[in-house]
């Protein structure tokens, strides 16, 4: 089927809305990121509501959302439900952030961090139909969660990395390798789950991503940019480290190459430092910038893999 | 009870496509949507020993219709005699239907009554007023049968039983329109 | 059934819309109140009963109008349609109201082809045609102005124009038919006096139907209700077809024959028919010229080449003496032809076996044969029978060799024509018009006549019922045949006919090479084929080609001046671009269509014609056979009066004609109308209207079947078939020179190369003309030949180095018919773009994917289509379809776009043509390849293009009154 852009749009804003909040969810838990918890969930709530927005685009008759209450068991309302308790658990923790209510905000902070789960997962289950094949799997909510979980986290680090405090940031790192890896993972899952998907057909098939129409937008979009480039991000955070232990630069030096078309990235220490020569922050906003990219190119794809069971007329 | 729905004799259809275009005129369908088509399935085999036959498709009026369970509004809906219509003035354009459909028969229609879903209604209005629907009356290869499922009876009944009768892919929707075609194999899913 | 009106409702509510179809919405609320529940109780709502012309089916329907506009189209289904109706009926009012409409007479104020027009009187353009034309007659000769009808319209407005423009002299003409149909018209006219071959087929009762190059969806839908449920009722559907079809998919056998190898397989089947036991000898004896003896032409040049006559054995012999072997009697018999009583023998000797005395033979039994088929000596010269002659030719061609011509199966051959011996004499046949577009029209529609007459199968139950019975006994010919009979036939018209072979733009087709097959060897040999001056179809002369070289370049004559009517042959002849040259030739060309066209673009005048649906006319099926569809007449009658100014066709012709002074002999339209459903007054009361007005009340008049009325007994053998209502059985062969045949080439004439045509009686004898004396005279040979088409692997090795694929075009899309229908959004939009069928094999040697526009190139031209991959066709095989343009293309723009996918472009027009009809070749041979500039410019690609097209609302039909032309449309390139 053709790209629903607004629809896109808003799961890829969702998800990263509720990365965030997971990841904040789990510095309540730790007891970290009190420097960044504010500017980071207003940062989430937006881009919920942005989302949200986006997604009300799609809507042919916007003046008729009265009705849309007149199935509450559809996928849609269950939907529309979650994104409304994420929304109001992250609303509240936004304003208890400002100020120091350090129970309250654990508690909603836990609280929007579970809806930070579930949204994703209820987003995504709503695609989960038997008339899609290629969608038609937990392997669709899992990548939305997981997906989000990557470029929430890698937001969040970057941001403790830009703003926040030094004591954060190795953990915040940890959390982003995690989330790095998770959205690799969901990815992965996802992919594989359109290539057994039932009631095979060369419009939702493998094929079509490694040799077909879709080819340059699954390996260069979605293997190169999406995976590649964060895994690149996970190799220089592990030199940096060495390059901290060596004491040979300053803790958020590190010296970045361009990710070149094999995928692998490449570091050159010594030559042109100067010019190369990039912080840890950058590089985890270059992560955000990769996985954004790819989770934007996973989802072109899994629409327009998503034919009907049989495409009779359209 | 009643179960209205229609059954298509596909080896008297010849794919001429006079329902899909009486269709637009008894329904006003806009240009660029169609409620009904015909695809040709085949020639399969290797020449000279083929088979074609014509599949005229469009809404399945299922029994267990997924566009119902998605829509959020209750626009999409089953009537009593099995029927699936859409209620234009519910309709939120939201396409939940759209994509829950597994043939691919619901259009999400610029062109006409902008924002909203259309497909076929096998006519709801001529069958309230006890007529057969548009493509049914005129068929040139009278391979269009409307009626009661639920009446062995009726002419629905009759055909069903006496062809080897199929089914689009059943995902769970149970399909009631029945295609009858005895001179190839079908090709689709039962 | 779904719509509940009663037989009695539909006469009232039509008794209403008659009174009321031309003053439009005239309330009436007791007709409300009659029209049931289906009816709008609108006070102006009207369902108008009529009858479709958007193909050759003529179903029946009703018309839904409201405040004077048509909003529904539905079927009736007491009629012989059944209530269906096809996509193109319900477009009707797609048509109707259409954007490209003419709706006032236009003169031309810019160049040809410059789509510039300014509105004028109808008095204005009368009087500028009136005062041209006659200009030029006056100058140049009446002959050099031709004029055309297109198979778009209906027969009796054909009759109008062609009796308008025979009265006037005119000669030339592009023809329509001579394409199609009127190739087995003209041949079964010849040999019995009737047309069998499109119609006349039994489906009601046949245990076998062989169906040849033709779609059950290409016209006439409901012929396949007929052919189910024979098929139902167990009935065997053979059909011959190089393309799976609709009807191949149908069939339970299929022959994909080669194209235009057909004369092989036809052949083939007549060989086994007459070496199987189901050959009806007893037919071939007792009702065709298989008995008579044949004066054969021996290599010295000895011997007439016709029948051999009593004159032409003793001194003082009768001509119409027709010499037989009687084996009851071992004597020598003679068949009396002069039912005219003009020498001698006529009386109740006429159609009787004679003795040498004079004295009728009773219990004759004439000899099919001679002893082995070696000849009979009479008076010192042998003579072989027509039948010798027939078997002679016909054994060669085994089951093997037409596997071998026709690339076929043997076993698929053996089966198929088993099948039809076994279901004899109840096994019918029927054609498309494809078979018909070959350089051997009239002589594979020979073939298939022999095929159907030794298989037994004329008129029997299941057979070929032979002719249409028009319902009340009068069909359109007597619109002419009338005032001829009265003598009313004008001065020039005569003097025309009398001079014809010096006013034909037919004079100078000679001779022709073309490829035969030898029959002993099935060698292909190149002869030398005299061409007969192809004179068809009420036409004194021209066929497409000659047409367009007079006007093109003068040859034999120029042409000044060129009346058209519902026609367009840049699309629908070969050679396109040569016709277009010559229209740029013409001093004075009027144009009289329902829409503007590429050839209308050309013209100097432009009148409006009427929708089919926005006049009446008495209709009838030309499609769909057999009881009661054949013996139908039904109402066409009006939806509302014509848009803007237009007029009917046949108003048009009338009123012409007052300017030009020529007597029609009928007052209009309605006078003829009446004297045709009236009928004779031997007709049974119950089918005679008192008038059109009553018929108009009827909707409709079936017939009775003959064969009913004479006990079941074949319409041969109780004089039905006779048209000289003498009521003799036998048949009636057509009468040479009358305006259905030659005036041109008949004998006593002397051919361009100065050879005489020796001078005896035409064969006028009532049996059916197995062997043809005139089908030889029109140079095909008396025969059918195996002749092979111009441009195939097998006749143009030469050509396959650089056109590897066969070329085959025409076949019949359900979405148009003919050039109709390209602005029609609904039908564009089941078919968007002309498409090429090529096999997936080809297909992917060449590159080409599913929906690649390419190019299609023969040695003449190239044209671009959209590829669709299909085991339909054959490897090495391409189909291409006709009739294409692009409406949305402006004038200016290659005349709306004739260029572009008319696969009529790609053939050249410069013979051989069938020498009797004049058909050109229409296939041959073509590379192809993907157009890497893919599709046509400004054509529409979406659905959203075709917007365009939509309907004109009935206030954008009252603000634009064309004062400067039609507002095309278009999608750029002006």
């Amino acid at each position: 089927m053709a790209v629903q852009w607004p629809l896109l749009i808003f799961s890829v804003l969702l998800g990263a809305s509720s990365g965030v909040m997971i990841f904040l969810g789990i510095g309540e838990i730790k007891g970290s990121f009190k420097k960044v918890r504010f500017p980071l969930s207003l940062i989430a709530l937006i881009l919920l509501a942005v989302g949200g927005c986006a997604s009300a685009m799609h809507l042919g008759h916007i003046d008729r959302a009265l009705y849309i209450l007149g199935n509450v068991g559809s996928a849609f309302s269950r939907e529309l439900f979650a994104v409304g308790f994420t929304g109001l658990m992250t609303l509240v923790y936004v304003i208890l952030a400002r100020k120091d209510y350090p129970a309250a905000s654990k508690v909603f902070g836990i609280l929007a961090a579970i809806g930070g789960l579930l949204l994703p997962l209820i987003a995504g289950a709503s695609y989960m139909m038997p008339a899609r094949p290629a969608w038609d799997s937990f392997a669709l909510p899992l990548m939305y969660l997981g997906t989000g979980i990557g470029m929430g986290f890698v937001l969040s680090a970057a941001y403790v990395y830009t703003k926040g405090d030094e004591a954060d940031k190795p953990f915040s790192m940890k959390l982003a390798t995690i989330g790095i890896i998770c959205s690799i993972a969901v990815t992965l899952i996802y992919v594989i789950w359109i290539a057994i998907a039932p009631f095979p057909d060369p419009t939702r098939s493998f094929m079509r991503l490694a040799g077909g129409d879709l080819a340059a937008a699954f390996w260069l979009g979605v293997v190169l940019v999406g995976m590649g480039g964060p895994i690149a991000v996970l190799v220089m955070a592990k030199r940096v480290s060495l390059v901290d232990e060596d004491g040979k630069s300053g803790a958020d030096d590190v010296v970045v190459a361009s990710t070149d078309a094999s995928g692998t990235a490449t570091a050159e220490p010594a030559v042109g430092a100067a010019a190369s020569k990039i912080s840890t922050a950058n590089a985890l906003w270059g992560a955000l910038a990769c996985l954004v990219v790819g989770s934007v190119i996973l989802r072109v794809i899994m629409y327009v893999v998503a034919t009907s069971v049989e495409q009779l007329i359209y | 009870m009643t179960r209205h729905t229609m059954a298509i004799d596909l080896d008297s259809c010849i794919g001429c496509h006079s329902c899909a275009v009486v269709c637009k005129q008894e329904n006003n369908v806009g240009l660029g949507t169609f409620y009904s088509k015909v695809l040709t399935i085949g020639p399969s085999g290797t020449y000279p020993d083929l088979e074609m036959y014509y599949l005229p498709v469009a809404c399945q009026h299922c029994e267990n219709p997924q566009c119902v369970s998605v829509c959020p509004t209750g626009a999409s809906y089953k009537r009593d005699d099995g029927i699936v219509l859409v209620d234009h003035s519910k309709c939120v354009g939201c396409q939940y239907c759209v994509m829950a459909c597994p043939y691919g028969v619901r259009t999400y229609d610029q062109a006409k009554d902008k924002g909203v879903i259309e497909k076929c209604t096998l006519c709801a209005h001529l069958v309230d007023d006890g007529k057969d629907p548009a493509c049914v009356r005129h068929c040139p290869g009278q391979a269009r049968i409307f009626g009661d499922a639920d009446d062995p009876t009726s002419k629905v009944s009759e055909l069903i039983a006496s062809k080897k009768a199929h089914k689009l892919t059943d995902v769970g929707n149970k399909p009631s329109v029945t295609f009858g075609l005895d001179k190839c194999e079908w090709k689709g899913g039962e | 059934m779904s719509l509940k009106l009663s037989r009695r409702d539909f006469i009232k509510a039509s008794a209403v819309a008659s009174a009321s179809a031309m003053v439009l919405g005239v309330a009436d609320a007791d007709f409300a109140d009659e029209v049931v529940e289906d009816a709008v109780t609108s006070d102006d709502v009207q369902v108008i009963p009529s009858a479709c012309r958007q193909c050759y089916g003529r179903c029946a329907l009703f018309g839904t109008v409201e405040d004077g506009r048509l909003t529904k189209i539905e079927g009736n289904p007491d009629l012989f349609s059944e209530g269906t109706l096809c996509g193109r009926a319900f477009a009707i009012s797609q048509e109707l109201y259409n954007p490209t409409r003419v709706r006032y007479p236009q003169r031309r104020v810019g160049e040809k082809g410059s789509g510039q027009w300014k509105r004028i009187t109808w008095d204005e353009a009368y009087q500028e045609a009136a005062e041209k034309f006659t200009q030029i007659g006056n100058e140049f000769g009446w002959h050099t102005i031709a004029h055309q009808y297109g198979t778009g319209r209906d027969m009796l407005q054909f009759q109008a124009i062609n009796k308008l423009w025979l009265e006037l002299g005119s000669t030339a003409t592009f023809g329509v038919g001579n394409l199609c149909w009127v190739g087995s018209y003209f041949t079964s006219q010849r040999l019995y006096g009737d047309e069998t071959q499109y119609t006349g087929w039994d489906g009601n009762n046949t245990d076998c139907i062989l169906i040849w190059c033709r779609q059950e969806r290409s016209r006439g839908y409901y012929d396949w209700l007929t052919v189910k449920r024979a098929q139902e009722r167990g009935a065997q559907v053979i059909c011959v077809d190089p393309r799976f079809t609709c009807t191949a998919a149908k069939a339970d056998q299929w022959l994909p024959i080669r194209p235009g190898s057909d004369m092989a397989l036809v052949l083939a089947f007549i060989n086994e028919i007459i070496s199987s036991e189901k050959c009806a000898t007893d037919f071939a004896r007792y009702y065709t010229n298989a008995p008579f003896f044949i004066d054969e032409k021996d290599e010295n040049g000895n011997g007439s080449g016709y029948q051999l006559r009593q004159s032409m054995i003793a001194e003082g012999g009768n001509v119409e003496l027709y010499p037989a072997w009687d084996e009851a009697h071992d004597q020598l018999i003679y068949w009396s032809g002069d039912w005219q009583d003009k020498n001698g023998v006529g009386g109740a000797r006429a159609f009787q076996w004679l003795d040498e005395a004079g004295n009728i033979v009773e219990g004759a039994v004439p000899a099919l044969t001679t002893p082995d088929g070696k000849g009979r000596e009479i008076n010192g010269k042998t003579y072989r029978t027509a039948w010798d002659l027939l078997v002679e030719h016909v054994t060669p061609w085994t089951v093997e060799r037409a596997a071998e011509f026709c690339e076929l199966d043997a076993d698929r051959i053996q089966k198929a024509i088993g099948t039809y011996i076994d279901a004899s004499p109840h096994a019918c046949f029927t054609r498309g018009q494809k078979v018909e577009f070959s350089i051997n029209t009239s002589g594979i529609s020979q073939a298939f006549t022999i095929m159907m007459a030794l298989a037994g199968n004329f008129d029997t139950k299941g057979g070929q019922n032979i002719g249409r019975e028009p319902a009340t006994g009068y069909d359109s010919f007597m619109f002419d045949v009338v005032p001829n009979q009265q003598g009313r036939m004008g001065a020039r018209r005569k003097q025309t006919a009398m001079n014809i072979k010096k006013l034909s733009v037919c004079q100078n087709t000679g001779y022709q090479q073309i490829l035969q097959a030898d029959d002993a060897t099935g060698e292909l040999k190149e002869i030398t084929q005299n061409s007969g001056g192809q004179v068809i179809y009420g036409q004194q002369g021209g066929f497409g080609a000659v047409t367009t070289k007079a006007m093109a370049k003068g040859d034999p004559f120029q042409i000044h001046g060129y009346w058209q009517q519902t026609s367009e042959p840049i699309l629908s002849i070969e050679g396109g671009k040569e016709i277009i040259e010559g229209f740029k030739n013409l001093d004075f060309f009027v144009n009289v269509d329902i829409f503007m066209t590429p050839s209308g673009e050309l013209a100097d005048i432009i009148l409006p014609a009427a929708h089919p649906n926005e006049v009446d006319r008495v209709e009838w099926a030309h499609s769909g056979h057999g009881y009661p569809t054949s013996h139908t007449y039904l109402i066409r009658q009006p939806f509302h009066a014509p848009l803007g100014e237009a007029k009917d066709d046949m108003d048009i012709c009338f009123e012409f004609a007052k300017y030009m002074d020529v007597d029609m002999y009928w007052k209009d339209k309605y006078e003829f109308f009446d004297y045709m459903v009236k009928g004779p007054a031997t007709l049974p009361p119950q089918l005679s209207c008192a008038s059109f007005e009553d018929f108009r009340n009827r909707i409709s008049v079936t017939g009775v079947q003959m064969t009913d009325v004479r006990g079941g007994k074949p319409k041969y053998e109780t004089g039905f078939m006779r048209k000289t209502s003498d009521f003799r059985p036998g048949f009636n062969t057509m009468y040479r020179g009358n305006k259905m045949g030659s005036v041109y080439r008949f004998p006593g004439t002397t051919l361009p190369d100065g050879t005489q045509i020796p001078a005896h009686p035409q064969s006028d004898n009532g049996k059916m003309e197995l062997w043809s004396e005139d089908l030889l005279l029109y140079g095909n040979g008396p025969l059918p030949m195996y002749i092979e088409p111009p441009i195939t692997k097998v006749s143009r090795p030469d050509l396959t180095d650089e056109y590897p694929y066969t070329l085959i075009t025409g076949g019949r899309s359900h979405a148009f018919f003919h050039t109709e229908y390209r602005n029609s959004p609904w039908m564009r939009e089941v078919h968007m773009f002309p498409t090429m069928d090529i096999n997936p094999e080809t297909a992917a040697k060449l590159g080409i994917e599913q929906d690649d526009w390419c190019w299609i190139e023969t040695y003449v031209d190239r044209i671009r289509q959209r590829a669709n991959l299909t085991n339909a066709i054959k490897p090495d095989t391409v189909h291409v379809e006709h009739d294409w343009w692009f409406p949305e293309r402006a004038a200016t723009d290659d005349l709306h776009g004739a260029l572009d996918a008319n696969c009529n472009i790609l053939f050249e027009n410069n013979g051989p043509y069938d020498p009797a009809v004049g058909t050109d070749n229409f296939g041959g041979l073509c590379k192809v390849y993907k157009a890497e500039e893919g599709a046509p410019d400004n054509i529409c690609m979406t659905s959203e293009d075709l917007r365009v097209f939509l309907p004109l609302t009935r206030e954008q039909l009252q603000s634009d009154m064309q004062d400067f032309g039609v507002n095309m449309p278009n999608k750029g390139g002006m």
